[in-house]
């Protein structure tokens, strides 16, 4: 999993009266936020300016390295998106690469491997060549 | 009907519904019920078949275990062609039962009965009767499917002397619907039709 982080820096004690409009425009996927009682980080600068850093939120965002913009094949959802099997992504349904370097959910492939008319060899459901994970 | 069915035929619908090449390759889908375990598919009779001109329509049943298992798709509207039953409509294509992948979706499967109209497969028959005259007497075929475009699916080509014979038969008494069945399949001989019905 590869992750990319965006910290959101708020600095300074003159900018408190901003503090309100700026947490709005904040994304609702922050991670984590200090507290309102912290007494702030200092900040070392080259100039006579002295940074304190009040607040900090934290954004992470997070995609599968296989998959790219696509879709699951099966599913029909986003790769990054949770298959129609699970609530959430994660590691627990990871995206899989068969030698055909088609990539699909866990979920989605292990039943398709499963069904009835996939027996008693699997296939690729996209191009019908055998079936087996790049590990 | 199983979440991971509901979910992706929802987006297959939004996918066909907002896909403006739908319009353009004429299939689309109306969905009958909430759940979405059945669907009515349409397809336009494909330009240069005997089929041109007709809108012919499709019982789409979903099963269970969709996309794991391959949707039951028949015609309801009559059609002459090998690889469907003129009885019943149930359609002879190889993606529909082994050959089906959990990558195909309606709009591929009703691409596929479209190409399927388009090239019929003789030697691996629904109705043989159908693939027979297919096959020996391609003349009669057209005229046949060409006339049944008409009749049941609201194509414009008019072939009087067929007509001709169906009336014969329905002042006989048969129905109408029999009467282009048998006549069809005796390759529009009145007698052998005849002697088929009333012996």
């Amino acid at each position: 999993m590869e992750q990319q982080i965006q910290m959101d820096e708020q600095e300074n004690d003159e900018s408190q009266g901003n503090d309100d409009q700026q947490n709005m425009s904040m994304s609702s996927s922050e991670l984590h936020t200090m507290q309102d009682d912290h007494p702030g980080i200092l900040l070392k600068t080259n100039t006579r300016m002295s940074i304190t850093v009040k607040k900090l939120h934290v954004c992470g965002e997070w995609k599968w390295l296989q998959g790219g913009e696509d879709t699951c094949g099966i599913c029909r959802m986003e790769f990054e998106s949770a298959c129609n099997m699970c609530k959430f992504p994660g590691d627990d349904c990871p995206l899989v690469l068969g030698i055909c370097r088609h990539a699909f959910h866990r979920h989605c492939i292990d039943k398709w491997i499963a069904a009835p008319t996939n027996q008693p060899r699997a296939q690729c459901p996209l191009c019908r060549q055998d079936w087996t994970i790049v590990e | 009907m199983s979440n991971i069915a509901f979910n992706r035929l929802q987006r297959e619908c939004k996918e066909v519904v907002t896909n403006s090449e739908i319009s353009e390759t004429g299939i689309m889908i109306e969905i009958l019920n909430e759940n979405l375990t059945e669907i009515k598919g349409h397809i336009r009779g494909p330009p240069d078949t005997p089929y041109a001109g007709g809108m012919f329509d499709l019982d789409i049943k979903i099963p269970d275990q969709y996309p794991f298992s391959p949707p039951n798709v028949k015609f309801s509207t009559k059609i002459w062609h090998p690889n469907v039953s003129s009885q019943t409509g149930v359609i002879c294509l190889d993606i529909l039962k082994d050959q089906w992948a959990a990558s195909l979706t309606l709009r591929t499967v009703l691409l596929s009965i479209q190409a399927l109209m388009c090239t019929p497969e003789p030697k691996d028959p629904q109705d043989a009767v159908v693939a027979k005259q297919y096959m020996e007497k391609p003349a009669v075929f057209k005229a046949t499917a060409e006339y049944w475009t008409t009749k049941f699916a609201k194509g414009a080509v008019k072939n009087a002397g067929y007509q001709a014979l169906v009336d014969k038969l329905k002042d006989m008494g048969v129905r109408e619907e029999e009467a282009v069945s048998v006549l069809s399949c005796n390759n529009w001989d009145i007698n052998r039709s005849t002697v088929y019905i009333f012996s």
